[in-house]
């Protein structure tokens, strides 16, 4: 039985998504908050998470869905997501590439994909990911490092290890 | 004004006029540096040091500057000052500052929030940039030339932050590099390939001590402190000793290194053989921090 999600209008589908992966794109989009997070709304009662969410500019204005684990021909299994209103930009998508090499971004307009592009893991990355050694000063300094890649590992520019997309604690 | 931050960070050009800036240091040790006069280098020492940390003193008091030391235990830090305020308050009164600290890229950090160039002396176990220089310079005043010796990297390869970015460096300037570690001990595979990749360094690894065909045999201490097994640790600097009948082995013009301090991997009676170049390559601390120090200060 096939899974049927309604169409978009205008938007942004991203397809081709590691399976399992989407719920971390969402969070790199910052489209929901991270998992540390809680995510309903009684987290306002609690102050320093809405502290929080609110320094992350998590944008919780859009519907979105998102398909978990279905059925793909090129990747076996995967992802897709549907975001209904806002147009993600392709320098943006490519931060998912850490977690999601294959993913496609299609830019919707009227009900119609108006622009295709495949995500690329940009020369830099900058406060989205944690970096995973303990002893580097921006786990106790800043709440994300800054990574530049390296044929498809990224190292760290304040301890400068090499690390591979999985790694990353995103 | 410049920072110096790590090995990765400098060309070939920069280091090379930093090495000739040093000889011309070296050659002008007692001469007074106007240009420098009324400066002021804050030393920020968060860990333990004695050659770093003297040798950049006396480094910039050879060039006339006067020396803030900022002494750790006696600090706010220990009230609970973080590291960001004390740097910018350090930063509001010395023209540049020398920082070690165990967090590994805090010299970058500190670099950030810093105005004043930042020099690093060593973040934790990633990079102690400018004991690589003084490794560099040591080399080329004993051989004359970097390019194209064998050099051996002896000991504890996996944790030494000096053989990391010395690899590095050698690889850039051409030298043949033999690294001899213990198993489990290696040098790290993403650094030997970064220097493969990079600048074509020609490398070879082995497990067994031996010196013969080196042109300089560069030795590091096995940390005892990384095992959980301290026989087991124990076991393995027993068979990394350089032993002076090890030493009849080496070419006779072979240069013997050590970043030191030395535990008893080099027992003191190899001190007087004639390879012995340890405490000479120390005494180089002194002109190339000189130069160091001209390298971030200097204008434009």
């Amino acid at each position: 039985m096939p899974l049927m999600v309604e169409r978009i209008e205008q938007g942004t589908v991203i397809d081709r998504v590691e399976a399992f992966a989407g719920i971390h794109v969402l969070e790199i989009l910052k489209l929901v908050p991270p998992a540390s997070l809680p995510a309903h709304e009684e987290s306002k009662s609690d102050k320093a998470a809405k502290a929080r969410s609110s320094t992350l500019k998590i944008d919780r204005e859009h519907r979105i869905a998102l398909v978990i684990n279905v059925p793909s021909r090129h990747m076996g299994r995967k992802d897709i997501l549907k975001i209904e209103g806002r147009e993600i930009k392709p320098v943006e998508a490519n931060k998912i590439a850490l977690i999601s090499p294959r993913a496609r971004l299609n830019v919707i307009r009227g009900g119609k994909v108006v622009q295709k592009s495949d995500v690329k893991l940009p020369a830099k990355l900058e406060d989205i990911a944690a970096c995973p050694n303990p002893s580097c000063i921006s786990r106790l300094e800043r709440e994300a490092s800054i990574f530049t890649t390296e044929k498809g590992r990224l190292r760290c520019l304040y301890c400068e290890r090499l690390f591979s997309t999985y790694e990353l604690v995103v | 004004m410049a920072d110096l931050i790590s090995i990765r960070d400098l060309e070939k050009p920069t280091i090379e006029k930093l090495l000739e800036s040093a000889q011309k240091m070296e050659k002008n040790l007692f001469t007074s540096h106007e240009k420098f006069q009324g400066k002021v280098a804050a030393t920020l020492f968060f860990e333990p040091s004695t050659r770093t940390h003297l040798s950049f003193q006396t480094a910039a008091q050879r060039l006339g500057m006067s020396v803030v030391p900022y002494t750790h235990s006696n600090s706010s830090s220990v009230k609970g000052e973080s590291l960001q305020d004390t740097l910018k308050i350090v930063d509001g009164y010395a023209d540049a500052l020398i920082i070690r600290h165990p967090a590994e890229g805090s010299a970058r950090w500190a670099a950030e929030v810093c105005k004043h160039p930042v020099i690093n002396a060593g973040d934790g176990g990633n990079q102690h940039p400018t004991q690589t220089l003084i490794d560099l310079y040591a080399i080329q005043k004993a051989r004359g030339k970097i390019k194209g010796l064998n050099v051996s990297l002896i000991g504890d390869l996996a944790h030494a932050r000096a053989m990391r970015s010395l690899l590095l460096a050698l690889g850039m300037f051409g030298a043949k590099v033999k690294l001899i570690a213990p198993k489990g001990l290696e040098m790290s595979e993403a650094v030997v390939e970064e220097a493969r990749e990079k600048f074509g360094a020609q490398i070879e690894t082995s497990e067994q001590l031996d010196l013969a065909g080196a042109d300089v045999a560069y030795v590091c201490r096995i940390q005892k402190e990384r095992f959980s097994d301290p026989y087991q640790a124990a076991k393995l600097q027993a068979s990394f000793r350089i032993m002076p009948e090890l030493l009849k082995s080496a070419k006779d013009d072979m240069i013997l290194m050590h970043p030191l301090p030395k535990i008893d991997e080099i027992p003191p009676e190899v001190d007087a053989s004639p390879h012995a170049y340890y405490f000479q390559q120390a005494a180089c601390g002194v002109p190339v921090r000189m130069a160091v120090l001209e390298y971030a200060l200097r204008e434009g």
